[in-house]
């Protein structure tokens, strides 16, 4: 019988209770053409050490909790396939840019403050958005493409492992949320576009930005933030020079209805 | 029993190195130094035009046909370029999406750069070029 093939993988180690540092503890997988990493960790934690700790849910792409570093590429690792490490070693880490809580696990708190500080809601100026008397507020399918593609970010955080600016700045607002703020800036029913900018033009804002464009690259769902934060700035600029009207005219519609 | 100590890589300068990418972003905004330099050799030999005085103004022109002269001025030349065709590229993701949208579809980013980069780029070229064979 022909001996099964293997791969190597690289795993990051880290327990707070017992190491100063970080190391690397390296398993033999057995190697199969649909296994992804994430399926190799898995393996690695059923049969090998029970002890390695890491994030996954859904194994399709959508949840966005398995994002780790794989030879240094932010990825999903329910996406990434073994066959396209051959021959190995595969080296995996925790996300870059993240204080690490455990092994692959990283502090994400940050992450989330940033992202509920741009006012992520629908902002009516005069009516209560969760008042369903009169009926929904309409939109066209020309309006919802404006930013319908910002909406797609799964919050998988690959955008912040690839940012050097967070990994400089870590008090940076990032891709997701910088992209997140300016969906709902795009959005025709929504009236708060300019109390989020203020936030969005703060110190570490959308002016950290230096525009190295890896956000986009890295994101799995091609949500492309590097873009929202580009449109951020230009609404921002204009909005600062007291151009609002260029922003009304050209670079948002409003005044969606019921 | 919990632990609460969570394990921050220190930051390198090197950083720059972890990703091709980066890398490339690196030189790209180096290159800006490129327009820089040539741009402040332009303006001193505009300044000397300004002045008037024809027969300076001709030794410094002079003086720029000196091997050295046209080797820094292609290396100017190139990274010049090199930052100019990156930017054009990029603009596209600066562009504001309603302009460029047609119902729900939306120029691609190639039609974008011509329009807004490229296109200019040539256009401000050949009228300098027309104006330039006139006069000269």
């Amino acid at each position: 019988m022909a001996e099964e093939k293997t791969i190597k993988l690289e795993i990051f180690r880290y327990n707070p209770e017992t190491d100063d540092e970080p190391y690397f503890d390296t398993f033999d997988v057995p190697f199969k053409e649909d296994w992804v990493v994430l399926d190799a960790i898995n393996w690695i934690k059923d049969h090998v050490d029970g002890t390695i700790s890491h994030r996954w849910s859904c194994r399709m792409g959508v949840c966005g909790s398995c994002g780790m570093m794989v030879n240094g590429d932010p990825k999903l690792t329910c996406a990434a396939f073994l066959k396209d490490y051959m021959p190995g070693p595969i080296r995996v880490e925790p996300l870059a840019n993240f204080p690490v809580e455990r092994d692959l696990i990283i502090d994400f708190d940050p992450f989330m403050e940033k992202l509920t500080k741009v006012k992520p809601y629908i902002i009516r100026k005069n009516d209560d958005v969760n008042d369903p008397t009169g009926g929904e507020y309409l939109q066209s399918p020309a309006d919802l493409a404006l930013f319908k593609q910002y909406s797609m970010c799964i919050n998988c955080m690959l955008c912040y492992a690839a940012c050097p600016v967070l990994g400089h700045e870590p008090s940076f607002m990032g891709p997701a949320a910088i992209a997140l703020g300016h969906r709902y800036n795009l959005d025709s029913r929504d009236e708060g576009t300019y109390e989020r900018l203020d936030i969005m033009t703060e110190h570490d804002a959308v002016w950290g930005c230096t525009f190295v464009g890896e956000c986009s690259v890295v994101c799995p769902k091609h949500v492309d933030p590097a873009g929202a934060i580009q449109g951020a700035k230009l609404s921002a600029a204009l909005h600062s020079m007291k151009l609002d009207i260029v922003n009304e005219m050209f670079v948002f519609p409003k005044g969606a209805g019921k | 029993m919990s632990a609460n100590k969570p394990y921050k890589k220190p930051w390198s300068w090197k950083w720059f190195l972890a990703r091709p990418a980066y890398k490339r972003f690196m030189v790209r905004e180096a290159t800006s130094v490129a327009v820089l330099l040539y741009v402040c050799i332009f303006l001193s030999i505009l300044a000397k035009l300004g002045k008037g005085d024809l027969a300076e103004f001709t030794a410094c022109v002079d003086a720029l046909k000196s091997p050295f002269w046209y080797l820094l001025n292609l290396l100017l030349l190139g990274g010049a370029l090199y930052h100019s065709i990156t930017w054009f590229n990029l603009t596209p993701k600066a562009l504001p999406g309603k302009p460029f949208q047609f119902g729900e579809k939306k120029l691609g980013p190639g039609a974008l750069a011509v329009l807004a980069g490229y296109g200019p780029w040539a256009t401000v070229s050949l009228i300098i070029w027309i104006v330039w064979s006139v006069l000269v």
